[in-house]
């Protein structure tokens, strides 16, 4: 898949880098 | 250990904001994409990282298709388990470049389970993609001039 194609399925979910940043820190915490 | 000023590691917060968030962490992977000689590093452990983010923020499929394709992209170096996923990549795949939204990571080099080497220029995506110089770095390492992008960042 190219990475327009990826870009054009991410664009259907709106998020923010300090949802990013929470959701990492909450995955390396609980391992 | 030698570090090579064209290896980059971008965290898993930087790979997953690349592809959910765009913005700056784009314009920094960006950078990458379009050069063919900029190697992107990263271990196995950083990129379950980043493809659980998107799983979690976006769909299973989509971080799974994300996955195949970033493996692809990639220069894959292994790291003991305990070890911070993105400076260990850094340090294992003499990379020169961490790309990371963590202050603590870039501000607090006491306390961490591998320590940074010297050459290790920790730093956000925005300052990567305002700062970054592709024909500076590529007459450094090179010989020749800079002859442009050479890839399509979104082939």
């Amino acid at each position: 898949m190219t990475w327009a194609d990826l870009f054009e399925r991410a664009s259907e979910y709106e998020t923010s880098v300090a949802a990013v940043r929470d959701a990492l820190e909450e995955r390396r915490d609980d391992e | 250990m030698t570090s090579e000023p064209t290896r980059i590691v971008a965290d898993a917060d930087v790979l997953a904001a690349d592809l959910l968030v765009g913005e700056s962490a784009r314009a920094a992977l960006d950078h990458v994409r379009r050069h063919d000689w900029l190697t992107l590093v990263a271990s196995e452990p950083l990129l379950d990282d980043a493809e659980a983010v998107i799983a979690m923020l976006a769909d299973d499929d989509l971080a799974t298709v994300w996955r195949d394709r970033i493996e692809d992209d990639c220069e894959i170096v292994s790291h003991p388990a305990e070890d911070h996923p993105g400076l260990a990549s850094a340090y294992r795949g003499e990379a020169v470049h961490l790309l990371t939204y963590d202050e603590s990571l870039r501000s607090a080099r006491t306390g961490l389970s591998i320590q940074p080497h010297a050459d290790l220029s920790i730093r956000p995506p925005d300052a990567f993609a305002r700062l970054f110089d592709p024909e500076a770095l590529y007459e450094a390492t090179h010989d020749g001039v800079y002859p442009g992008p050479d890839r399509d960042p979104r082939a």
